[in-house]
């Protein structure tokens, strides 16, 4: 059974370099260069590669819009980074040789702070300081747990994520074990959706939490 | 003779075992739940049915997330047992 976790491949001045760092790089890389070959000529009638990245993006914005109404505009370029992101880096690990980055705990946390940070950032340039007001809704006694809240909503965000992938890959290198030829497949495929489903659902939390912090009474 | 250590090992694993067990009860029912309301919902109004399917999948995975919490504790157990630096 391969190993759980990130493992270490290089040390460059001190730092470690595991697999996490350089499966993180190769699907960054790959979005971007996608997205730079299909946006180099922009044409009216649009090639192949074009047509493809411009159904995902409708299909992101209309995401965005049926959750967050017409000013879910302004966030859609993070949310749909965001997605993008974790569904690729979900199916990564269904390709022999390659490992998901969000199997690794360090990375969903990561994305889980990156949520909160945006949910303060856009709470703070839409409502001023009023937006530290919430925490005392409905009643002043209630500080203790909407401070509690800051904690567990990231924690669950990221554990959910991490869980998930976690386990889809460890229940298909299990099946692999016992029974190596064809039975994991089906699993495989299970985790190609859970995937997605779990992509959906980290996005649309973090729209929750955004929205949350952004509406005005 | 039991040592320390044999003895941290075998609670451990049961302890992960209990864990995901027990931990997949109260889920499972209310994921049933949610199915079967969603179903009736969606027999009722098939017209709705992809609303319904959406939100259905969704608040499923948000269910699912409490056995999650029970399986990384698990996993924590098994592959990075805090109490074994202990004894």
């Amino acid at each position: 059974m391969e190993e759980l976790g990130p493992v270490v491949v290089a040390e460059l001045y001190g730092w470690r370099i595991t697999t996490t760092v350089v499966m993180s790089t190769l699907l960054t890389g790959f979005l971007t260069f996608v997205s730079f070959l299909s946006t180099r000529h922009l044409q009216d009638i649009p090639g192949r590669l074009q047509n493809t990245l411009e159904t995902v993006v409708e299909l992101l914005e209309g995401l965005v819009e049926d959750n967050m109404g017409e000013k879910g505009k302004d966030y859609f370029p993070f949310i749909g980074t965001l997605f993008l992101y974790i569904l690729l880096s979900n199916w990564m690990g269904a390709i022999p040789g390659l490992r998901s980055p969000t199997s690794d705990i360090n990375v969903t946390v990561a994305l889980a702070v990156i949520v909160l940070l945006a949910s303060h950032v856009y709470g703070l340039s839409k409502k001023g300081l009023a937006h530290f007001k919430h925490y005392l809704e409905p009643m002043p006694i209630f500080l203790p747990l909407n401070l509690m809240e800051e904690v567990t909503k990231p924690l669950s965000l990221a554990f959910r994520l991490f869980g998930n992938v976690t386990g889809e890959h460890i229940v298909v290198a299990v099946l692999g074990l016992i029974v190596p030829l064809l039975v994991p497949v089906p699993m495989s495929l299970f985790g190609l959706f859970t995937g997605l489903i779990q992509a959906l659902v980290f996005t649309m939390l973090a729209m929750v939490y955004i929205t949350q912090a952004t509406e005005e009474e | 003779m039991i040592t320390a250590k044999a003895l941290v090992l075998a609670v451990t694993i049961l302890s992960a075992a209990l864990a995901i067990g027990l931990g997949t009860i109260g889920p499972g029912l209310g994921q049933g739940i949610a199915i079967s309301r969603a179903v009736e919902g969606i027999a009722r109004q098939p017209e709705a049915a992809d609303n319904i399917r959406m939100t259905m999948l969704i608040g499923i995975a948000i269910i699912e997330s409490l056995t999650i919490y029970a399986f990384v504790i698990a996993l924590v157990l098994i592959f990075a047992n805090p109490l074994l630096g202990r004894v």
